[in-house]
């Protein structure tokens, strides 16, 4: 999607690969434990189901990513010498970045 | 009089002193006056003190209660900190600068009074456009003529609401507001404080400004204006309930930016509005919980905030970019960057064991049990949002991510290492002793931060934001873009006024000319000649000036400050408060 010429984001070493999956290891126990220890007074009705605060985190992350990344590129995002381009001549702002995609 | 020693006249005459001390020695007075301000703080007993009248009007000085105490605490040791990481700075106008603007926050803490309080309000104001002027490059020449306008029009907001209130309640008392009761005046005060407090959609000088500031400006400016902002809503304005929504409206709407941004140092400005968001909330639920939520996190805040601008700073000024797109893969060569940076980044992301959790949890909590239940929920949003921008997005593009790309790095003194070291102690030293915290809060504690519940659900709520970090990485790459916010509309509102001023403006100078060449020549050359004088040099200067500043507004602007004249505006405000100072000192 990203016409980058070179990755941004290496890809993963063994090392790297050993310590994702220790953090898998410790997000499910992270779950496990939620289901012997629970809010003594859930704000809500859902707070107290195992896992409530865990899908929380995962869809927060998610949504927020994909939403933020979205509006990003399609309105928000702008070259960036957008503000600089205007105040030199006006007038000639027909070229903003908005092929940039 | 013994018990209370204003903070500020250490600063300001701090100031002084480096502005008249030769050569390099002034660098070592900042550090000196935070010192004595900490004792002065650490010494002062609950009172009213400093009062006198003056034209007529009873002005007080220093009102020192807990709430005002809280603030002062941490402005002080954080000036501390600041100082010891600015201490290599050689440019002596920024430590002076610097000075006026805290003696500013300082002042407004203990005011008694709006007429105090507005005109230390101001020089906070004054005092912070220099800190952005300063770092002396074009983009920050023009970004600190837009955050000067922008705290002018807060500044009138201010003015007009304590005059108004003035005029129906015959007092400039500097007291709460009530909810229920709220008129016109309290409205523009509020919108006034909310400039400051960074309120959403007011907002838009800060991630506009602050990473245009100098490395070690930006550190200042991150702890003091908005945190005296928030202070100012939590003395008046406990309890409006527009400022709860707003509030969680403002820790979303900062990370969503901040998810998006590609500036390390707009991202850290995003949180601001976001963190600042979670102090406004609290003020805005009212209750004795969030009111010491806010506080406490105000106090967690200006700390960790503080070492993540330092960190973000240090890359800034070792690598000359704080651009994500063209860093990366830097932790063999910034290690201690990176370690302080990360004790920031879990304070801020609320990990237990760091002074974030102890914090953010008790107004979420808060908010909660005062039945704002979606409030919370929204906060809770933000703090995921929270540790997937500054938390993980930040320091993995810029300390890992890709192989080291090879950039010349200046080489980094090593006063920012100790002052970054000192603000990293107190997060960790915070997180495990809360009770240091809680123990100069306003009201009593009753919250608990340590079960087995709340430290589950924050590491379930983070770790798996982690993972969502982790399925999304590719998709998170920074990008070399620019995004919009509510900064357009008044750039283009400046813009716009500029254009719709040059035609007139250029209209008078033409029919003036048109006059002048017909009736002046003839009719005017006949009267005597000093009046030919005046409408040559004087008149047509004036009018042709006109014109053709507003035709150049921007690079008139330009020039003027980044030649001498900021530093004939800084004497003569130095000059005018010393002035002040020592009437009001004194009298």
């Amino acid at each position: 999607m990203e016409p980058h010429a070179t990755p941004s984001v290496a890809p993963m070493s063994a090392p790297a690969r050993r310590l994702r999956n220790l953090f898998f290891i410790a997000l499910g126990l992270l779950v496990l434990l939620n289901v012997f220890i629970h809010p003594h007074h859930p704000h809500f009705g859902l707070e107290g189901m195992p896992g409530f605060w865990s899908l929380f985190g995962l869809a927060g992350a998610l949504i927020l990513a994909k939403g933020a990344k979205g509006l990003a590129h399609t309105i928000l995002g702008k070259d960036e010498n957008f503000y600089e381009k205007g105040s030199e001549e006006e007038g000639s702002e027909g070229s903003r970045g908005q092929g940039v995609k | 009089m013994t018990e209370f020693l204003h903070p500020s006249l250490f600063f300001v005459a701090c100031a002084a002193a480096v502005w008249l001390l030769p050569g390099r020695l002034g660098r070592w007075l900042p550090p000196v006056a935070a010192a004595l301000a900490i004792s002065s703080v650490l010494a002062m007993q609950p009172g009213t003190y400093t009062r006198f009248n003056y034209l007529g009007l009873t002005l007080g000085l220093g009102r020192v209660d807990a709430l005002s105490t809280v603030f002062a605490h941490v402005f002080a040791i954080q000036a501390l900190i600041g100082f010891i990481f600015a201490l290599h700075v050689e440019d002596r106008w920024q430590h002076v600068a610097t000075c006026m603007y805290i003696a500013g926050a300082f002042g407004c803490t203990f005011a008694e009074d709006y007429v105090t309080l507005f005109i230390f309000w101001e020089l906070m104001s004054v005092a912070s456009t220099f800190l952005v002027w300063l770092r002396r490059v074009p983009a920050s020449t023009r970004a600190g003529i837009r955050y000067f306008l922008f705290h002018i029009l807060g500044g009138l907001l201010l003015l007009a609401g304590l005059l108004l209130r003035h005029q129906a309640t015959g007092t400039f008392a500097f007291e709460a507001a009530d909810p229920a009761a709220a008129r016109f005046y309290d409205t523009l005060i509020m919108l006034g404080f909310c400039v400051n407090a960074a309120v959403i959609p007011l907002h838009a000088w800060l991630p506009d400004a602050y990473p245009e500031a100098t490395v070690t400006g930006a550190v200042f400016m991150s702890a003091f204006t908005t945190k005296t902002a928030v202070y100012v809503l939590l003395r008046a304005f406990t309890g409006f309930e527009i400022l709860g929504i707003m509030g969680t409206l403002m820790t979303i709407y900062g990370v969503i930016y901040a998810t998006i941004e590609n500036n390390a140092r707009r991202i850290l400005a995003y949180h601001i509005v976001s963190q600042v968001g979670y102090m406004v909330a609290g003020v805005g639920v009212g209750t004795a919980m969030t009111v010491n939520g806010a506080c406490a996190h105000a106090y967690a805040h200006i700390l960790y905030k503080g070492l993540l601008f330092m960190g973000a700073g240090t890359l800034l000024y070792a690598a000359g970019t704080a651009k994500l797109s063209e860093l990366g893969g830097l932790y063999r060569r910034l290690p201690w960057a990176f370690l302080w940076y990360m004790v920031a980044a879990v304070s801020i992301s609320g990990f237990p064991l760091f002074s974030g959790f102890i914090s953010k949890t008790m107004t979420i909590t808060g908010a909660a049990e005062a039945h704002h239940t979606w409030l919370a929920l929204g906060m809770e949003f933000a703090a995921v949002g929270t540790f997937l921008s500054v938390g993980i997005k930040l320091p993995y593009f810029a300390w890992f991510s890709r192989p080291d790309p090879g950039i010349a790095l200046k080489p980094v003194p090593r006063n920012m290492y100790v002052a970054m070291g000192i603000a990293g102690f107190l997060c960790f030293y915070i997180g495990v002793q809360p009770g240091f915290l809680y123990r100069l809060l306003p009201n009593p504690v009753e919250y608990i931060p340590y079960t087995p519940w709340h430290v589950l659900q924050s590491l379930l709520l983070l770790g798996f934001t982690g993972l969502g970090f982790y399925l999304l990485r590719h998709k998170l790459v920074p990008e070399a873009k620019i995004n919009l916010d509510f900064d357009y509309v008044y750039r283009m509102v400046g813009r716009l006024v500029v254009a719709l001023a040059r035609r007139p403006v250029e209209q008078i100078d033409d029919w003036w000319t048109e006059f002048y060449s017909r009736a002046g020549l003839r009719g005017l050359m006949k009267i005597a000649g000093g009046s030919v004088w005046f409408d040559k040099s004087a008149i047509d200067g004036v009018v042709d000036g006109t014109a053709v500043g507003v035709r150049r507004i921007g690079r008139t602007a330009t020039g003027a400050q980044t030649g001498r004249l900021q530093d004939y505006l800084a004497a003569a405000i130095l000059l005018g408060l010393a002035v002040f100072a020592l009437v009001w000192f004194t009298g």
